[in-house]
């Protein structure tokens, strides 16, 4: 969907949603609106025509000049029904049929302005791609947004040979395209350290309204790491965000940060959040044995109320010091978790902490029978890791070929390729 | 994908039940008793108008099944009754709560909207306000071609969008849902 909002912001098309629905949502890249009255509905001759009332789905096409170039509504051709990227599904109901997305760009670059617009571009891209520094600089200013966004690639593309278009990346932080903020921020991120006085504008940017801003901000603060140790409490609050490649990148970006924000880490393992709790603990893993102090508090957080924070400590102190006293124990313990993800934490990591005694070999043929498949394969994974051909094992990675969960046969399918 | 769209249709017919179960027709103040004694005997003008729009309806509608319908117009009928009625406003409310009534002799698909409009009318203000004030001369004016009839609507956070404000400036994609994209 993002890719798909990127190819309407650079055509310059405003996307409107309409529904009747009274449960209007904000979280797309569009703008949703609601039409309770269904008087619009009505003057779009779309009104009551599904079903139970609502709406039916259609799509049109306005120019510049505000003149209907295109309309297309649902079901308008008999026996078309529901294509959706030139797939044809012969069996869905008619009111999901609506213009495929590269039929809906075809007729928007047929429109005369945006052929004009796409023309001037092709020329000034091309020169762009062999322009100075100085050049890609004075770019960020066109006023066609999708070369400000190409200027902002090719000079992140340059990494730090481009340090000189720092202060003027830091000001395109502010663009009004979403898009082009996007760009600009990584930009910035692969510039490196020369970069870190952009750091406080990519902790705002963090924040856009626009996710995918959201997203490349986390990027370029991963990727300038410890220089943006300023930015850590932010990461922390961004596992809150709903999108859910924000919070997978920010906790990437403070596993990186990581080495010089021990003391920040390590605090927030009592946070009261659970979820920032379970995040500082992975954030220390990604550390690994630097991150020995946290060990103690890593202990602490196995006794958590919270399954995904006993999970990632788990997780944490097996990177952080797999060989420590106490360890083998306390996985063994945690194969008994009510919690599935505690003991499938557990049961995988007990293949690799290199304990290979009876009593850990015991524990993990019990969690072979374990009511949860995810703790069946991560403890058959384990058992083949220490003792390679273990038949109970092998027969329960089988019997797994056949579970209900893609991810979980896809996983058994893996282990038995690599005995 | 599949899934959804029998999801999608089952809460619409849900939020229908919602809407008849829901509905109270003392909420709006309207109560039968407020009325004069005689009340029931003389109708005005306004009902009897009010009247004659459901009866159009009970008789001409018909409700929309699962299968295709292209082209069928009869969504109009019911844009014209339910615009009519909540232009109506007090003057239909002792009608609708007649119709909407159980076991009433109006037909289920008019028991329905009477209820639906009560419901209206009973509601948020704007719904109501955008109905009473809708130009039914606007129904099925956007063709091809021809200028886009002009809106205003708002979305979630309350930011309303004119589609004029783009004119001369942004191409507009327009797209009607029944739920999320």
């Amino acid at each position: 969907m993002r890719d798909q909002a990127k190819e309407f912001e650079r055509r310059e098309v405003q996307v409107l949603v309409v529904t009747t629905d009274a449960r209007v949502d904000q979280r797309g890249a569009h703008a949703i609106l609601a039409d309770r009255a269904a008087t619009v509905s009505a003057t779009y001759g779309v009104a009551f025509q599904v079903l139970g009332g609502a709406s039916r789905p259609a799509t049109f096409v306005i120019d510049r000049e505000g003149v209907i170039r295109f309309a297309y509504r649902a079901g308008q051709k008999p026996g078309r029904v529901f294509i959706d990227d030139e797939k044809l599904f012969p069996d869905a109901h008619w009111s999901y049929d609506r213009p495929s997305m590269s039929q809906l760009f075809k007729v928007l670059d047929g429109l005369p302005g945006i052929l004009a617009l796409h023309r001037d571009r092709t020329d000034k891209i091309a020169r762009l791609s062999q322009a100075t520094v100085p050049m890609l600089v004075a770019a960020l200013e066109d006023q066609d947004s999708y070369l400000r966004a190409e200027a902002a690639k090719l000079l992140g593309k340059r990494g730090p040979a481009s340090k000189d278009a720092v202060p003027a990346l830091i000001v395109a932080l502010g663009d009004k395209v979403g898009y082009v903020r996007s760009e600009v921020a990584q930009a910035l991120g692969k510039i490196g350290p020369d970069a870190r006085s952009a750091v406080p504008r990519l902790i705002e940017a963090f924040n856009d309204h626009d996710e995918g801003v959201r997203l490349a901000a986390g990027i370029a603060l991963r990727d300038l790491g410890p220089d943006a140790k300023a930015a850590v409490p932010m990461l922390f609050r961004a596992q809150n965000d709903w999108n859910s490649n924000v919070r997978e990148i920010a906790q990437e970006a403070l596993g990186k940060i990581g080495p010089v924000a021990m003391r920040e880490l390590t605090e927030a393992l009592r946070d009261e959040d659970p979820h920032i709790r379970s995040t500082a603990a992975a954030a220390l893993g990604a550390i690994g044995p630097p991150a020995k102090a946290a060990v103690p508090a890593l202990k602490e957080l196995l006794k958590d109320d919270y399954g995904g924070a006993r999970a990632a400590a788990i997780k944490a102190w097996q990177r952080i010091d797999p060989q420590a006293d106490g360890l083998v124990p306390a996985l063994v313990d945690a194969l008994h978790d009510q919690e599935n993800r505690v003991r499938h934490a557990a049961a995988s990591a007990l293949g690799t902490v290199g304990a290979k005694g009876e009593p850990v070999i015991a524990a993990l043929r019990r969690a072979l029978t374990d009511s949860d498949s995810w703790v069946r394969l991560g403890a058959a994974i384990s058992l083949q890791r220490l003792r390679p051909h273990d038949a109970r094992s092998l027969a329960v990675l089988r019997e797994l070929l056949n579970d209900a969960d893609a991810e979980i046969r896809a996983g058994a399918a893996a282990a038995l390729d690599h005995g | 994908m599949f899934d959804r769209q029998s999801m999608t249709l089952c809460w619409l017919s849900s939020a229908a039940v919602v809407a008849l179960a829901g509905f109270s027709p003392h909420a709006a103040g309207q109560a039968p008793h407020s009325e004069p004694p005689n009340a029931e005997d003389s109708a005005t003008a306004e009902e009897q108008t009010a009247r004659d729009i459901l009866a159009r309806f009970d008789q001409n509608w018909e409700d929309y099944t699962n299968e295709p319908h292209y082209g069928d117009p009869r969504w109009k009928l019911k844009m014209e009754t339910v615009v009519g009625l909540v232009k109506a406003g007090t003057n239909a409310v002792r009608l609708l709560d007649e119709a909407a009534r159980e076991g009433s002799s109006w037909a289920e698909h008019t028991r329905a909207l009477a209820a639906e409009v009560l419901a209206i009318l009973n509601g948020p203000a704007p719904v109501r306000e955008e109905l009473a004030g809708y130009d039914l001369a606007k129904v099925d004016t956007a063709q091809l071609g021809k200028p886009a009839p002009d809106f205003t609507l708002a979305d979630a956070s309350g930011q309303t969008y004119r589609l004029s404000q783009f004119r001369g400036n942004k191409t507009v994609v327009l797209t009607f849902i029944l739920q999320d994209i």
